[in-house]
């Protein structure tokens, strides 16, 4: 748990040296930067004890205020924990979508069982974060296309009316009701929880390497990179130079290589407000050139980076990830093993960075009145429905084998784990095809960009990560959502009422 | 249904031998049985014992009709009245007719395909992976008989495409039999529910206003392989293997209570000389536990002829049922 932000920065305020007094305009944001930087710094030390009791009493606060206001009502908050493109808006519309409409959640005890009484959407908790776009997704999905890719961060509050199970229960009220606080954002960010466990100088030994591998899309950055002295002096033009070509090189490099994702920072590809703030303007720089003196280049990347880091801490982690109480981590397994196998370690890695920031288990009773901790635990293996159903044990173990010191970590802590093989949204139906004296279980549905329908097997899946010999021999193929998702029925799925089950379930009693 | 247009060839590899991550393929080709002649014989020991227990069971039944025709026939030949031998010739007309009826019930029954297997199945499945998507070879057979039984009758046809709608979302096996259990399955058991209230109303109501031993345990039996047969038929399939043995046992062991409790209990009468009222009474009880017999010999028939056991729906209690059907027996004492 690297959630500390760092407090030694403050020794480092550079006095406006003559050179600097000379290009006035354009240093004017480096002096302001690093001093803010240093304010920020010696505040932090005073700060992280008071912030720690402050917040502390916040909390209590806080969870008073709102038992008070949700008085006989339960609230979880949910966290869809997945990389970029690994189905985070569907899955999330999809389950929104269910709880509304719970005709096919029969795995789902409380729907089996006749207790589920109705959901509706209330206003979220969080008056500053904007709200999902449920309906605009939906609406998309209905017409048979996917939702583009998430650029925010955003939230929604489902309320679950339900009957009690037990008897005695059933006495102090009939019905009881369940907040389920769901948030959106985009996977792209979750990269910054691995760098909050790493300082500046780490970072760098972690980004060098990936430079010897030429890129010729990025060969003038990565030369001005290796050419650029760490102990030069603090050049604005200079580092702006630098983060605008590191910034080009991790959004062109980040869609296919895991192991440049796993070390860009996340809000280099959507800044926003944040565009050219100095927060944003570092980049790495060569971490061999033994220890830089003070007022260097190097101390400025130094210090913005922990800004950096202070910043996701702060507005990513703390407001969203710290105070989770179910977790659903996705997995676009097929995406993944098409690729055969290029980057799997380094997306084991980068998974298991983001999942380390996690605190599961269970805080013992006065604890848990304000210390909140993940105790269910759901990892799926997503877009099932591209894999046919008799090959989905392939994927649940290949998953079980690809995150299993995540998910060791996760039980040692007593959180309640299951892994399954999951597609939110159904695209496919199956069908079984003769096909030279042997019965093979199709995939039948629209590939994406076409009109007419196909049958489709898209071969082996590999039993595990370390048969990836075979992945040549699994092709999936992308398939748009059925035309025929309107009409007021519930979305075709594939065990999003296992997910539920293993999530909310218990909640639902 | 559209037919599909574009058929994309599937890179499959054949099974390699050795190779433990291709043999568990579900796709993978199934080997024959080695040697056809290595097969178990076709008449397994348990259906041996049931036919030996059916021989048991005609004899006690035999010995039973023997004792009243030599009550008859000790009446006939101390005072050969007209009267007498009518009653003898009536008595044995009625035994005849009642060995052909459950001769032919049982008959009926045999016709009906045995369901052991695929209740075997079924319950391997639900007991094995409750989560991975092994629709596999198994699962696949299991379903294939589940349809061969239940979507061609025209009774079960509408739940069954019910149940054709809604399989799509079943992925798992466990999970589909659950879907199966609830669309295809729960409307029988309200069938098979009614059918066993009714046939123990009857069965005590007539135990209890029975002048004979013997037409008694003959009506009781009668009604017993009637019922096992409605059920089974109502489930489209007999019980099987041990299942059927059990279900046997237990007729025999109640027809031969049956009995013994009626020659005992008409002995003490006689003795103590009880009035009618006692008499009444005893017959009245005698009714109740046919009765409950009859539930509870229902109940197992049920058990054992259902295609997958009772996990989504709750199995019927004797006690419930009993209060449904046997409270008519309670105004009869007034009578």
């Amino acid at each position: 748990m690297a959630t500390d932000p760092p407090s030694d920065t403050s020794d480092d305020t550079p006095p406006p040296s003559p050179r600097e007094e000379g290009l006035l305009g354009r240093t004017t944001d480096a002096v302001t930067g690093a001093l803010t930087d240093a304010a920020a710094g010696v505040g932090s030390l005073i700060g992280g004890v008071a912030g720690g009791v402050a917040g502390l009493a916040e909390g209590v606060a806080g969870r008073v205020v709102r038992s008070v206001d949700e008085l006989g009502e339960t609230t979880l908050r949910l966290g869809v924990t997945g990389l970029a493109r690994s189905g985070k808006t569907v899955f999330t519309t999809a389950l929104v979508d269910h709880l509304l409409r719970p005709d096919r959640l029969r795995g789902l005890a409380a729907v089996a069982e006749g207790r589920y009484r109705a959901a509706v959407l209330r206003p979220q908790p969080d008056d500053d974060t904007p709200r999902f776009d449920f309906e605009a997704h939906r609406d998309a999905i209905s017409a048979g296309t996917w939702p583009r890719p998430t650029r925010r961060l955003s939230q929604l509050r489902v309320s679950i009316r339900y009957t009690p199970k037990s008897f005695w229960a059933r006495q102090l009220g009939d019905t009881r009701t369940l907040n389920l606080d769901i948030v959106d954002y985009p996977g792209e960010w979750l990269s910054d929880l691995g760098l909050l466990a790493m300082d500046y100088a780490a970072w760098c030994r972690a980004v060098w390497p990936l430079l010897e591998a030429n890129d010729p899309a990025a060969a003038e950055w990565q030369a001005l990179t290796r050419a650029t002295d760490p102990a030069g002096p603090q050049d604005e033009a200079l580092a702006r130079r630098l983060a605008g070509g590191f910034r080009a090189w991790i959004v062109g490099a980040a869609a296919d290589d895991w192991a440049v994702r796993r070390i860009a920072p996340g809000r280099f590809h959507d800044p926003g407000d944040l565009a050219g703030s100095p927060l944003l303007t570092f980049a790495p720089l060569r971490p061999d050139a033994g220890e830089p003196g003070r007022e260097t280049l190097w101390r400025l990347m130094e210090r913005r980076f922990d800004s950096y880091k202070r910043y996701v801490h702060t507005q990513f982690f703390k407001a969203q990830f710290a105070r989770l109480d179910r977790q659903i981590v996705l997995v676009d397994l097929p995406g993944l093993v098409a690729q055969e196998g290029a980057g799997l370690g380094a997306f084991t890695a980068l998974l298991d960075d983001v999942l380390r920031c996690f605190r599961y288990g269970r805080a013992p009773w006065p604890w848990s009145l304000v210390s909140r901790r993940i105790d269910r635990v759901a990892f799926a293996a997503t877009k099932a429905d591209l894999v046919p159903s008799d090959q989905h044990d392939r994927m649940t173990g290949f998953l079980d084998a690809l995150l299993f010191a995540g998910m060791n970590r996760a039980r040692f802590d007593r959180a309640a784990v299951r892994t399954l093989a999951l597609a939110a949204l159904r695209t496919t139906s199956e069908q079984t095809v003769r096909r030279d004296g042997a019965a093979h279980l199709c995939l039948r549905g629209r590939p994406e960009g076409e009109a007419e329908e196909v049958l489709h097997h898209p071969g082996s899946f590999p039993a595990g990560p370390d048969h990836l010999g075979d992945a040549a021999q699994f092709r999936p193929l992308a398939f748009a959502p059925p035309a025929t998702l309107g009409g007021g029925r519930a979305l075709p799925h594939a065990r999003l009422d296992h997910a539920l089950e293993q999530l909310i379930g218990d909640a639902l009693t | 249904m559209t037919q599909p247009f574009t058929v994309k060839a599937p890179p499959l590899e054949l099974p390699e031998p050795g190779d433990a991550s291709v043999a568990a393929d579900p796709l993978a080709v199934a080997a024959p049985p080695l040697n056809p002649a290595l097969t178990p014989a076709d008449e397994p020991p348990a259906a041996r014992l049931g036919r030996r227990l059916l021989w048991i069971l005609g004899g006690l039944v035999a010995a039973a009709v023997l004792v009243d025709l030599a009550s008859i026939g000790y009446g006939a030949i101390v005072q050969p009245t007209a009267t007498g031998i009518a009653w003898g010739l009536v008595y044995l007309a009625a035994v005849a007719c009642a060995a052909v009826l459950i001769g032919r019930q049982v008959a009926a029954i045999r016709r009906l395909e045995a369901i052991g297997m695929i209740r075997a199945e079924a319950d391997g499945i639900v007991a094995g992976v409750p989560t991975g998507g092994s629709a596999g070879a198994a699962a696949g057979e299991l379903f294939g008989e589940l349809d061969r039984l239940y979507a061609q009758r025209a009774d079960t046809a509408w739940s069954h495409a019910r149940y054709a709608e809604a399989r799509g979302d079943a992925i798992d096996a466990g999970d589909r039999l659950a879907l199966f259990e609830e669309t295809v399955v729960a409307p029988l058991d309200a069938r098979a529910v009614e059918a066993i209230t009714r046939t123990a109303r009857r069965t005590a109501v007539f135990t209890a206003i029975s002048p004979f031993v013997a037409l008694d345990v003959a009506v009781t039996l009668w009604r017993a392989v009637i019922l096992l047969r409605a059920i089974a038929e109502i489930y489209g399939a007999r019980a099987s293997g041990l299942a059927a043995m059990g279900l046997l046992r237990r007729v025999l062991g109640q027809v031969a209570l049956a009995g013994g409790l009626e020659a005992t209990h008409e002995m003490t009468t006689e003795l103590l000389g009880g009035g009618i009222t006692a008499r009444v009474s005893t017959r009245i009880g005698q009714g109740v536990v046919n009765g409950l017999f009859m539930i509870r010999l229902g109940v197992g028939a049920m058990d054992a002829c259902r295609p997958c056991g009772f996990r989504r729906v709750a199995r019927p209690k004797v006690l419930d049922l009993a209060r449904r059907s046997l409270s008519v027996l309670r105004q009869t004492p007034a009578a």
